[in-house]
């Protein structure tokens, strides 16, 4: 179906086909009439009234339609019409409070409440004064109905107008407002909250408000709900109790003595809460099992971990139970190996910790259960118990380190790459003889090279050379990063030939490399590789030589700007700003004229090292962009400024910032420089 | 599974940069305080390409000569993929008791002899061979071309959908008398070589209309609990795409808690007995099938 539609259509007996016709109204500006827009929100079929709402809030005299449409809300006889006018009024009605309020005057009791809700959905904050005298009034549904209108507009003055009918007498209302605070995230202090929620039925929706009143009576009456009959509110509370506790030490520790006197049920609510809960109330119920330190849940907890449905704060608690947790993961030995492997490393990670404290049988359970895992018939096993070496390891292990490097699979040998690095303060020799006559092209290169990097003898360095022959890209990206890390004599020629590397992300490591290196050897391969056809080297290529100084290049980093790719571009601008070249001005204007927003943002770093008052005018600009983070980079540029003029920039652009991470940003900036 | 919290850490900044630009490929939006997750799953991705910052990551992700395929591994390790056989299965019985018999009579009344259907995103392909159970035992099919197409964009998923083979966490729901569709094997239940022969998997994001050409025409989509994980506008996208891909008349099932009100008018709904399901409008000048007339 395409061009005008017909009369026909729109009146079709087939509701798809009225659909579609309503649809390509919007279309035809001058079909799009009033009249026709009611007819279609009046429509039977739902599908052609959401048409029809979408049209509608496409008018051009959006007054005409609202005063058609607020006696339409008031009407009983087609719901599905009063429905979609209450959706079109809401899109619509903005900046019409008198209006509104005019037909609240003249509406009945019962039609009241939809007025009130349509007034909620334009998130107009000039229909809140209007809502608020309803929210006292005597019409009950059209006050839990401004309630929620309330609720929908948000702000300070509608939290504050529900907070002063928190103790309404009409159980429902209060109810309503209860839950219309709680969408809000309104803080209420506990002495408001509380004779609210002196009933119980207003209790059990109550959980999250009491979570953030960072009160101890807030938290017994959150702690008696964890054994409440409604799972609903059960784990409401379990998750408003994690809330509670990281507010401070005093209601952690009241909820761990309650937690040591309680009963079983409240365990067995907590338990089933992170085992069986959605993600919020798993993550909410590890963090108090581990708290509270129950050895029950420690395995279901490491499964929590495993499902990525722990937070960070849960880790550092369970590190925080200390040398206690040890001998209960050790105990874990049947089940999931990823809850396992996680044990056996948590383990050996507190026992290091903790050695001191720990008895010598356990400690030697620790050695026992790590050399049982590096012979695990399980991947997952071996790889804890290999980076677990890194504490625990010692001369004999270093054999089996090395063989693990060489031959296992990736996870075990970047284990056995991180046990290794550690030992190498502790056990240089023993690593050294054990890696002498490492296979630098098995799978295992790269890994290997790292390693041999931070050995950095004349026999690792000698390794790390063959390993630049090796027939894995992998292994020889690795050994370049690392040969130019261990900075070892003429190694600056041989990377120079891995800038003709078959492969990209071999070169990309070389130029960079090279770019790092404090040799006149570099640039030579640097300047061959602007010309590489792969953009990503020949942008490397023109940072690394901004990054050098490299002022003989200026040229063909300038001949950059015109690249077809922007990452060259923004690389060029970038490194002619470095290089403080005399023509970086024409460099600025291209960026400033990309389309692509890394160009801009180099074009903004370029610019930061102009005199002052060239730079300021520049980043200013770059506060006006319409990417968060073209601004945050003009914002941090300006900050680091430190001029009276540049803060006076920033403090203007505070005012107009609608984005909350670049607001953030500048308030630092501020108050950094104050 | 190892205890990884170091490596580097993830500013709020490169969070948005990354998870914005993760959500214009493949649809999957992430909350800001999901942000910890990002970070440990995106971490193994930096250690293997020896990358030492997210920023230089985004820059990969951009502008690397292969970072089309680096945004699909960054996809396939950010997304959820638990599934199970027989998952919800309420809808799968409407979906064989009510919806199969339709489709029967519809393609009959063409002069067809042929069944698509599409699992939109299969993850590791419990679900589609649970749908090829299905078609099997209603028998109305026998003899037919059946076509179960299963499309995901985790390369890993599909490998272990085209194996075939599960350990028991995938049978949480399945009823007994679904065993004889598998046979016991070292490596866990393998599905029957017949119904196997029904399905058909493929590497496919879903935000890519052009490509999903290649699953035809279908008369039912399963696209359950997929859009949850979608933006707004990339679930509208995703619907379009579903849209253009089934038959007049075809039917599409969403998860539980998934619903189209807000996001596409382009299809009705169906009530069926214990669910309900959506479809692409036939138009009214279209006979009836054969049967019904």
């Amino acid at each position: 179906m395409t061009g005008e539609p017909s009369e026909e259509q729109l009146q079709s007996s087939d509701p798809e086909v009225r659909r579609q016709a309503v649809q390509r109204l919007s279309l035809f500006p001058t079909l799009n009439t009033k009249d026709r827009i009611l007819v279609a929100l009046a429509d039977a079929d739902w599908r052609v009234r959401r048409e029809a709402i979408s049209l509608a809030s496409q008018v051009t005299d959006p007054e005409a339609l609202v005063d058609e449409l607020l006696p339409i809300v008031a009407q009983a006889k087609n719901i599905g019409l009063r429905n979609s006018a209450i959706e079109v009024l809401g899109l619509i009605g903005q900046r019409m409070a008198a209006r509104f309020a005019a037909a609240l005057d003249c509406a009945d009791e019962g039609a009241r409440k939809f007025i009130v809700e349509a007034m909620g959905k334009t998130c107009d904050p000039s229909m809140i004064e209007h809502l608020a005298a309803l929210v006292g009034g005597s019409d009950t549904n059209a006050a839990a109905a401004a309630v929620e209108a309330l609720v929908s507009i948000g702000g300070a003055r509608s939290e504050a107008i529900l907070r002063v009918h928190l103790d309404t007498p009409d159980l429902f209302l209060r109810i309503a407002i209860v839950e219309g605070l709680t969408r809000l995230g309104a803080n209420i202090p506990w002495r408001e909250l509380q004779p609210a929620v002196e009933d119980a039925i207003v209790r059990r929706i109550s959980a999250e408000l009491l979570g953030r009143t960072g009160d101890p009576e807030a938290l017994e009456l959150l702690l008696d709900m964890v054994v409440d009959a409604s799972s609903q509110a059960s784990t409401a509370a379990i998750r408003a109790v994690a809330e509670l506790v990281v507010m401070s030490s005093t209601l952690r520790e009241a909820m761990c003595d309650r937690w040591t006197a309680s009963d079983e049920p409240m365990r067995k609510a907590l338990y089933e809460a992170l085992v069986d809960g959605d993600v919020r109330t798993r993550e909410a119920a590890a963090f108090l099992a581990v708290l509270c330190r129950d050895e029950t849940s420690v395995e279901a907890v490491l499964h929590a971990i495993a499902d990525d449905v722990a937070n960070p704060a849960t880790l550092a608690a369970l590190r925080g139970w200390g040398p206690g947790l040890v001998e209960p993961l050790l105990m874990l030995r049947q089940g999931d190996s990823r809850t396992r492997s996680m044990a056996l490393q948590l383990a050996a990670e507190l026992g290091a910790d903790h050695h001191d404290r720990l008895p010598g049988v356990t400690l030697k359970r620790i050695r026992h259960a790590l050399d049982s895992g590096i012979e695990s018939p399980l991947a997952e096993m071996r790889a804890a118990a290999a980076e677990s070496l890194k504490w625990w390891g010692d001369e004999k292990d270093c054999e089996s380190l090395v063989a693990i490097l060489q031959s296992g699979t990736e996870t075990e040998r970047a284990a056995a790459r991180t046990a290794l690095l550690a030992m190498l303060e502790r056990l240089p020799d023993s690593i050294e003889l054990a890696m002498r006559k490492v296979d630098m092209h098995g799978p295992g290169g790269a890994e290997i090279a790292q390693v041999l990097s931070s050995l950095n003898t004349p026999s690792a360095i000698a390794a790390l050379k063959r390993g630049l022959k090796s027939n894995r890209a992998r292994t020889r990206r690795a050994v370049v990063q690392s040969l130019a890390a261990a900075q070892g004599s003429n190694v600056a020629e041989l990377i120079g030939y891995a800038v003709a590397d078959e492969d990209v992300d071999v070169q990309i490591a070389a130029v960079r490399s090279l770019g790092r290196m404090c040799t006149h050897v570099a640039a030579a391969p640097l300047s061959t590789a602007l010309a590489s056809p792969f953009p990503a080297i020949r942008a490397e290529a023109a940072l690394a030589l901004g990054h050098k100084g490299a002022d003989g290049a200026v040229d063909s980093i300038r001949a950059l700007l015109q690249d077809h790719e922007s990452v060259v571009v923004a690389a060029a601008v970038d490194a002619l700003g470095l290089l403080g070249d005399d023509a970086v001005a024409d460099a600025i204007d291209v960026a400033a004229n990309h389309e692509d927003d890394e160009v801009f943002q180099a074009g903004l770093r370029a610019a930061a090292t102009l005199p002052a008052s060239s730079a300021l005018a520049h980043l200013e600009r770059g506060l006006a962009h319409s990417s968060w983070h073209v601004r945050i980079v003009a914002v941090d540029l300006l900050g680091g400024m430190e001029t009276s003029a540049a803060r006076k920039v920033l403090s203007r652009a505070l005012s107009c910032e609608r984005d909350a991470m670049v607001k953030h940003a500048i308030q630092a900036c501020l108050q950094r420089e104050s | 599974m190892l205890l990884r919290e170091t490596g580097p850490a993830l500013s709020i900044s490169d969070f948005r940069l990354l998870r914005d630009y993760i959500n214009q490929f493949c649809g999957i939006y992430f909350s800001d305080d999901s942000a910890y997750i990002v970070e440990r799953r995106l971490r193994e991705r930096l250690r293997d390409l020896g990358i030492e910052a997210f920023s230089e990551y985004y820059r990969h992700l951009r502008y690397h000569p292969e970072a089309e395929a680096e945004l699909e591994r960054a996809a396939e390790v950010l997304t959820t993929n638990e599934t199970y056989f027989f998952r919800e299965a309420y809808q799968l019985k409407a979906f064989a008791e009510e919806v199969l018999p339709q489709i029967r009579a519809r393609s009959e009344g063409r002069g067809s002899r042929r069944l698509d259907v599409w699992s939109a995103g299969c993850s590791s392909g419990e679900e589609v061979y649970s749908i090829a159970m299905l078609i099997d035992e209603s028998g109305l099919f026998d003899g037919w071309n059946v076509r179960v197409f299963g499309n995901d964009i985790s390369r890993r998923v599909l490998a272990k959908a085209r194996a075939a083979t599960y350990g028991a966490a995938s049978f949480r729901s399945m009823l007994p008398e679904y065993e004889r569709y598998f046979i016991s094997t070292d490596a866990g239940m393998q599905v029957h070589p017949k119904i196997r022969s029904m399905c058909h998997f493929g590497h496919l994001n879903l935000m890519n209309e052009r490509r999903a050409a290649i699953v035809g025409r279908v008369d039912v989509t399963f696209c359950r609990n997929v859009l949850i994980y979608f933006d707004e506008t990339s679930r509208s996208r995703v619907l379009d795409t579903i849209y253009n891909r089934l038959q007049r008349g075809g039917f599409l099932f969403l998860g539980h808690s998934e619903s189209l009100l807000n996001s596409s008018t382009a299809f009705e709904i169906t009530q069926l007995t214990t669910d309900i399901a959506y479809r692409r409008p036939v138009p009214f000048t279209q006979p009836p099938p054969r049967e019904l007339r």
